[in-house]
């Protein structure tokens, strides 16, 4: 899987679960500040996350991730790390 | 004659109770299943067993006690054995009177009284094993004791308990002063109030049916009522509570609003309203303000509780909830009949009552059982929680609370893959 798709899924995890416009989200887009999640939210998102993709995140680390493109990245190495197993 | 209390092979029914306590530290009455034994043979030295994952943390739940002594089974006196769910209540001498082995009518054992001679001779490694070969090799009898076999066995012998552990442990007070705005109702020989301990006025206290203790420190608060049989331990505070008869508060517990039949081990809080019923709660547990639990349900039929993941029958209609350590519940969560949470679990209220049975170190959320913010967010609410009472969370305890997460994570990732998948399908 590219991070083209997965930024596109990425995107379309965070506008269900944030109910954002997905014309809204870009790779820069921080869950915070720019889409207004809150700590709750934020634990909903992961969980989408690990769903949506079928992996297993670390949760402490995964709640430091704080733009969407940085997102992108901790769900590519978590596809390709858990493949590998 | 030695006394050695040893938690058989069985300590998992008791969860979440004992993830991070030994069978024989559970509160029942006014006192834990070890001291109540202390308490009968006072001047007999108390050896006490337990499973290898406590051992590092169990001297500072149990100070100044012999635990896993390499000399507990040294054949050089006779020796008391007993099951650490056990609560003997016959006459210490009655134990010592012929080599013997009682066992409870399920089969389990609870006592045994040996010669040195025959503990020489069974040569065991450990207390368990003792009791298993001489289960096989004395002659038995019933035993007429308690044997504490589920968790909800502590709920149902509390108020027996508090009166026992009453006439074993208190004296009556010749006369107990108190504000002339405080009603007690029934025989105030039934009274005991610790030294230190504040009644405020408008309290209500009824002991005609049971002993009401209070111990040292505790405030109550004006307009809380208590019913006895009720244990109010050390500096616990009670805010316009209505205690009603079988409960038992630790020490330095906060409580308000409606308590029945239920034990709250220590320094936990239940502040605000809310009613909590046929329950125990661990320690380090905060239920928020209307929390409340389901101890009937509405078809009056028996209640299950999820014991090793399966719901098991307890054979009765009053059930409340069995809360672990260091657990939260936020304003406004309605527990069901009968459930389990495990340790350091986040519950947060959805529209409808939480499943019955929820793994340790769960999140609930939005109606379904998460991993929540993980295990070092959980060690270091913890962490701050204790401070709050100037308690220190120890590195002894934090290995045995990473231990306990390794052990429930199956469980824990089962249930969380299965919410999740229906969640977001």
């Amino acid at each position: 899987m590219d991070k083209d798709e997965i930024l596109e899924r990425v995107c379309e995890v965070v506008s269900d679960v944030l109910g954002v416009n997905l014309q809204d989200i870009t790779p820069d887009s921080r869950f915070v500040e720019d889409l207004g999640a809150e700590s709750i939210q934020s634990i909903e998102l992961v969980a989408a996350f690990e769903e949506e993709f079928d992996i297993e995140l670390d949760e402490e680390a995964a709640l430091q991730v704080q733009t969407v493109g940085k997102a992108v990245d901790f769900v590519a190495d978590a596809i390709e790390r858990q493949s590998a197993q | 004659m030695r006394i050695v209390m040893f938690e058989d092979a069985d300590f998992g029914r008791l969860y979440p109770l004992t993830y991070l306590r030994p069978v024989f530290e559970l509160r029942c009455g006014a006192y834990s299943l070890r001291r109540k034994l202390q308490a009968k043979f006072p001047d007999s030295v108390l050896h006490l067993e337990m499973r290898d994952a406590l051992s590092r943390v169990a001297p500072e739940i149990c100070p100044d006690c012999l635990l896993n002594h390499q000399d507990r089974l040294k054949p050089d006196d006779d020796i008391l054995l007993v099951n650490g769910g056990a609560i003997l209540t016959a006459p210490a001498q009655k134990y010592a009177e012929r080599e013997t082995v009682a066992t409870a009518p399920t089969g389990e054992f609870v006592w045994a009284y040996l010669k040195r001679e025959t503990v020489k001779k069974l040569s065991a490694v450990s207390a368990r094993s003792l009791a298993s070969l001489a289960a096989r090799n004395l002659p038995s009898q019933n035993a007429q004791d308690l044997l504490i076999r589920f968790p909800w066995d502590l709920i149902t012998q509390n108020a027996s308990q508090i009166k026992s552990d009453f006439r074993e442990f208190y004296r009556p007070q010749a006369e107990v002063k108190l504000d002339p705005r405080v009603a007690v109702w029934g025989e105030p020989t039934n009274l005991c109030v610790g030294k230190g301990a504040e009644i405020q006025p408008w309290t209500f206290i009824d002991c005609r049916e049971g002993p009401v203790i209070i111990e040292s420190g505790a405030i109550v608060r004006a307009h809380s009522s208590i019913q006895g049989p009720a244990f109010i331990g050390e500096k616990s505070y009670l805010h316009e509570a209505c205690i009603r008869e079988g409960t038992s508060i630790g020490p330095v517990c906060r409580v308000g609003g409606e308590v029945e039949e239920s034990i709250i081990h220590g320094y936990s809080n239940k502040y605000h309203t809310g009613f909590l019923g046929h329950s125990y709660v661990c320690e380090w547990v905060n239920l928020g303000a209307n929390t409340v639990n389901s101890d009937l349900k509405n078809d009056y039929t028996s209640v299950s509780v999820y014991l090793d993941g399966q719901p098991t029958d307890t054979g009765s209609t009053k059930v409340g909830a069995f809360i672990g350590d260091h657990t939260k519940t936020s304003i406004g969560t309605l527990l069901n009949t009968g459930a389990v949470v495990g340790i350091m679990c986040n519950l947060i209220a959805g529209a409808s009552v939480l499943p019955k049975y929820i793994p340790s170190f769960c999140w609930y959320l939005e109606g379904r059982i998460s991993k929540g913010l993980g295990l070092g967010a959980a060690l270091d609410t913890a962490r701050a929680a204790m401070a709050r009472r100037g308690v220190e969370l120890t590195d002894a305890m934090t290995e045995l609370i990473k231990y306990t997460e390794e052990l429930t994570r199956p469980d824990k990732m089962e249930k969380v893959k299965r919410d999740r998948k229906r969640a977001f399908r």
